[in-house]
């Protein structure tokens, strides 16, 4: 049972990885505690679902659409909603986050009703076995796919020039500043990019999971935890950590407690963020 | 004195009699006004909406029939959003703001137990169809009137249940039966996975896993993984909405089979068939207060039967999806207090209602099996009792998924089909 | 008391003004006794419903919670998400000890209050020691906040779990219940005028500029001489007892106490809310915030009754609103004029 126990974890972790990875970008470069990340990927599956209802396709092929559409919407919010307020105190700007969550949560209350829908893909809910453990087919790609997104986030931020405009604003934003980045522009495609990442999330993992106006909470509490013990701005760390969350809970569910199972992330959080809050997993590549 | 004078002076004597006689406060009702709080906001939303709407409809019925005894009954609806607190601030505001006398709720055990005081304080009704923990009156207020059955009766059913057919069915002794209880710990259930863990244990049966799930879990393959190896003939699952179809969509994935399940909530909703497919569905049982839509109606007294069908009919049309257990609860509820409660405590009081009057009124009330919507009969606990008002007569029922519908399977008075066992493995299915 | 010299920013210094009511004149002081009497008159005045007295009650309940959130957040600088957690502190110590050992809840009161402050100081050691700041900090407290939370409902034989405890209902003042609920009203009142009094006094004491100190600039403060540790430690200690008596208040009010009613991160987001709408450097500042979110939070709800959701997410757009415009708050549109600051307290 171990086994079985362990890949489940790899799984649940491979899934906040993905979760956690479009919040890297918002926390992680920006720095605004985005109380809205729940309520982004919980429109991000809405809007993949509606596509799926009217055009009648494969869930996964809503994704070019459903990203499009996300990166749009994340550009608007940066520029309306939080670049105005960037020299204000941090805790307004997390107000503000809360408001637009509100909003999202219970528009979509509003408009479409508390009925948990689903989607189906091609995969349903098929499973891959192997030595006597089963992997569904949609959380297999759930990972492949959070694995070529991680990889592509990794590139782009060193490869390319935003991405090095980026990692400069992370690091120093008064500096970039100086260098002659717009950092205001540069935070505006963060955030685009972020919720361009989270609309991937949503994509792969409504397969998996129900779609209703709450969905995204505690996933949203989770990025957190992800992007804080992978290191803000650290692609990799991220992934690892994401990984190591999901084991941990799954391991500690079987053999210590499964009513405790979430506390426990929230403890190796709080853990973290006294003792090492620059992130568990850096490497020797940090991104930022 | 001519004759006009002298009538007008008669009538004039009698007005001012039957003024003097009732007391000044309470003039007689002009209209009965009537609140409907429920969780319509919040994680409670889905199922709370049902209860609200199921009993809106039974409300405005009773309108249509000329009111209660000619009085027509005003209607007000409040969100009490998943919140204990803001229930209870919205029961005031109704109280307040709207006047009502009674108020229908409220879903959730949490709600309910912050409203109760609320009501007793303000001398107004809380007319109880939905929550199921049994300490929501453990303070005996006399304003509280409960016509759904407690978690306890969850369990009744369940043990009735196994005793009496699966123990049969599956060919093994009661002791001999492997039994699991699985529920996430949330308000309700936990209710009825302690209930039932309770009165097993206390008839000697054994348990051979008892699995408490966090309500925000991510992952259910954990609590499968462990119930899969202390390997159970019977689970008893007790989740809400969406951890339901996870529960389920995680079992298939990892080929997690029992001889019988026997769920609740988001397990007899219309989302579970909607996701797994009617094969995909087919043998699970569901316990609590019946599905109307799948009913027999047999089971019900003919004219019972006649408005329960007619009201199924309007649920479906305007909700989108069938009236199941808690649009149940709503219509249930209402019926009793709109042809029972109501009609007597207006009779007793000179067509002025008061809160005594619907008390007294209640503990008259004495409906047979078949009487109600759901099917069982109501009495309602007296002050004598441990906790009053209660409904001695609710029941909980077994119902069973055959071919895409809920049918009652048990008790065989309001069964519309009979109970089917072993259930498929996942390789059978489809 | 020596001033020191900050390094020059665009904003005007809070630590050299010394808020006084006295500039006000005597105006202020009228108009401050006509506003109380107000307060204490409202219920009895106009046979008024009670719906709006409680509605009264929960202001002052948030007023009193954002105005002890204003010592550790707005004074001391550490905003803290994890608010909370005290509020249910209190209302669970009072409430076990008055259902399982019949203690009345006046004592409980105070044994929240001591056990909220045990907690406080073990909590806020590690957390200031370590240096936690800004984001790390908030999200540490909204961890905490959390992981109280699932304590609570795991360990249901003690706490009743989610489904909560219901009170014993014994109409007696001395069990901290009382026949005529309005009596709720004035004892919230009181709460709330001792909190407002406090944070005034305290922005006018040592400890205050201390904390100011170690928010406008850390090392310049340690250099001078203040214990950061011990500010930043007061001020959170010190919020955690207020809020624990409010939750004390909260629990004997409603009559049900269950973790999400008393302390879940919504409440502790509500809190801040309040406390920043109002303006949260300003001791009146937790109160004029709750004077504003409430009434429209209690308005929306009663107006938007048809599509659930429509009220809450309209509640969304004017906090987005008002943040955009406001992001200091109220009291902080005063904070260039130097007379509003000093009546203020900014």
């Amino acid at each position: 049972m171990f086994a079985s126990v362990l890949v489940s974890g790899l799984v649940l972790g491979g899934i906040y990885s993905l979760v956690g990875a479009g919040l890297n970008l918002i926390f992680g470069v920006i720095k605004i505690i985005n109380f809205a990340q729940g309520a982004l990927l919980m429109f991000g599956a809405y809007f993949s679902y509606w596509i799926v209802t009217w055009l009648g396709i494969d869930p996964y092929l809503t994704l070019p659409i459903v990203v499009a559409g996300m990166g749009l919407l994340g550009y608007l919010i940066q520029t309306t909603l939080i670049n105005p307020v960037l020299k204000q105190e941090r805790t307004s700007q997390l107000l503000i986050t809360f408001g637009i969550s509100l909003l999202i949560q219970n528009g979509a209350l509003a408009l479409w009703g508390p009925d948990i829908r689903f989607v189906k893909s091609f995969v349903g809910y098929n499973t891959f076995e192997f030595l006597g453990i089963r992997i569904g087919v949609s959380a297999a790609i759930a990972i492949l796919g959070a694995s070529i997104i991680i990889f592509l986030l990794f590139v782009f931020l060193n490869k390319s020039k935003m991405g090095t405009a980026i990692r400069a604003v992370s690091q120093q934003s008064d500096s970039a500043l100086l260098a002659g980045i717009d950092v205001k522009r540069v935070y505006a495609i963060a955030f685009a990019i972020g919720s361009a990442m989270v609309g991937v999330a949503s994509v792969l993992m409504i397969p998996i999971y129900d779609i209703y106006p709450l969905m995204g909470e505690q996933f949203g509490v989770i990025a957190f935890i992800v992007v804080v013990l992978g290191g803000l701005g650290n692609v990799q760390g991220a992934a690892i950590a994401g990984v190591f969350l999901g084991v941990t809970q799954n391991i500690f569910a079987v053999y210590v407690s499964n009513q405790l199972s979430v506390a426990i992330l929230f403890l190796i959080f709080l853990i973290t963020l006294l003792f090492r809050p620059q992130g568990i997993f850096i490497r020797k590549m940090r991104v930022s | 004195m001519n004759k006009k004078l002298t009538s007008g002076l008669a009538v004039l004597a009698v007005f001012g009699l039957a003024i003097s006689a009732v007391p000044q406060a309470s003039a007689a009702t002009k209209s009965i006004k009537i609140g409907l709080l429920f969780p319509t906001t919040g994680p409670m939303a889905l199922l709370g909406t049902d209860q609200s709407v199921g009993a809106e409809m039974v409300l405005k019925w009773a309108n249509s029939k000329g009111g209660i005894k000619g009085i027509p009954i005003e209607i007000f609806k409040a969100d009490s959003k998943s919140s204990p607190a803001e229930g209870a601030t919205a029961a005031q505001r109704l109280i307040d703001q709207n006047g009502v006398q009674i108020i229908i709720g409220s879903y959730s055990s949490g709600i309910a137990a912050a409203i109760a005081p609320v009501a007793q304080r303000n001398d107004v009704i809380l007319w109880e169809v939905g929550a199921v923990s049994p300490t929501v009156n453990s303070q005996r207020y006399s304003n509280f009137l409960r016509t759904v059955g407690v978690s306890a009766t969850y369990a009744a059913a369940d043990y009735d249940f196994t005793v009496n057919f699966l123990a049969k069915k599956l060919g093994k002794s009661v002791k001999e039966l492997r039994i699991a209880v699985a529920n996430n710990d949330g308000a309700f259930a936990s209710s009825v996975g302690d209930a039932v863990n309770k009165l097993f244990k206390a008839k000697g049966l054994n348990i051979v896993a008892k699995e408490v799930y966090p309500v925000t879990s991510t992952d259910l393959t954990p609590t499968i993984l462990k119930l899969k190896a202390a390997s159970p003939d019977i689970l008893f699952l007790t989740p809400d909405a969406a951890d339901a179809l996870l529960f389920w969509q995680t079992a298939q994935q990892q080929n997690f089979n029992v001889d019988a399940l026997i769920g609740s909530s988001g397990i007899g909703g219309a989302g579970f068939v909607a996701k797994f497919g009617a094969a995909g569905v087919e043998g699970v049982y569901d316990v609590e207060a019946p599905a109307l839509a799948t009913m027999n109606p047999e089971g019900l007294t003919p004219e019972v039967a006649a408005l329960t069908k007619e009201w199924v009919k309007a649920f479906a049309a305007s909700e989108g999806h069938p009236c199941a257990v808690h649009c149940g609860d709503g219509i249930g509820g209402a019926y009793t207090l709109v042809t029972d409660v109501l009609p007597r405590a207006l009779v007793f009081k000179n067509t002025t209602l008061t809160s005594k009057g619907i008390i007294a009124s209640a503990m008259r009330t004495n409906i047979k099996e078949g009487g109600t919507p759901q099917g069982f009969g109501v009495k309602f606990s007296n002050t004598s009792k441990a906790t009053p008002g209660e409904n001695e007569r609710a029941r909980s029922v077994i119902m069973q998924w055959q071919s895409g519908s809920l049918k009652v399977v048990w008790p065989a008075g309001l069964a519309s089909s009979t109970p089917v066992a072993p259930m498929k493995t996942w390789a059978d299915r489809k | 008391m020596r001033m020191r010299k900050k390094k020059s920013t665009s904003e005007p210094t809070s630590i050299l003004t010394i808020p006084g009511l006295q500039s006000a004149g005597w105006p202020a002081f009228l108009g401050i006794a006509v506003i109380l009497i107000g307060i204490l008159a409202f219920p009895v005045a106009f046979d008024i419903r009670f719906y709006f007295v409680q509605v009264g009650i929960l202001i002052m309940f948030y007023a009193t919670l954002g105005t002890a959130w204003g010592i550790v957040g707005g004074y001391a600088g550490q905003h803290s998400i994890g608010q909370a957690a005290f509020v249910g502190i209190g209302a669970y110590t009072s409430t076990l000890l008055y259902m399982k050992l019949n203690i009345s809840p006046w004592i409980g009161l105070i044994a929240g209050m001591l056990l909220s402050a045990l907690i406080a100081a073990v909590i806020g050691y590690p957390l200031f020691r370590y240096g936690l700041k800004g984001d790390y900090f908030a999200l540490g407290t909204v961890a905490l906040g959390l992981i109280i939370f699932e304590l609570t409902t795991s360990f249901s034989t003690i706490t009743g779990g989610s489904q909560g405890i219901p009170l014993k209902y014994e109409e007696n003042p001395l069990n901290f219940q009382f026949p005529n609920r309005t009596v709720y009203y004035y004892i919230i009142f009181i709460m709330w005028i001792l909190t407002v009094f406090t944070s005034y006094k305290l922005r006018r004491s040592r400890a205050g500029f201390e904390m100011l100190a170690v928010r406008d600039d850390e090392i310049a403060a340690a250099r001078g001489g203040i214990s950061v540790l011990k500010a930043k430690l007061t001020a959170f200690i010190l919020a955690g007892v207020i809020s624990s008596a409010a939750g004390t208040f909260f629990a004997q009010f409603i009559l049900f106490l269950d973790p999400g009613t008393v302390m879940s991160l919504g409440i502790s987001v509500q809190i801040i809310l309040v406390a920043v709408l109002g303006g949260m450097n300003s001791y009146l500042g937790g109160t004029l915030g709750a004077i504003i979110l409430i009434p429209v939070s209690q308005f929306l709800a009663s107006t938007f009754t048809e599509r659930p959701g429509t009220d809450i997410a309209l509640y969304g757009v004017i906090l987005i609103i008002l943040m955009l415009f406001m992001p200091n708050g109220i009291l902080g549109l005063f904070r260039k004029s130097p007379k509003w600051r000093k009546i203020v307290g900014w």
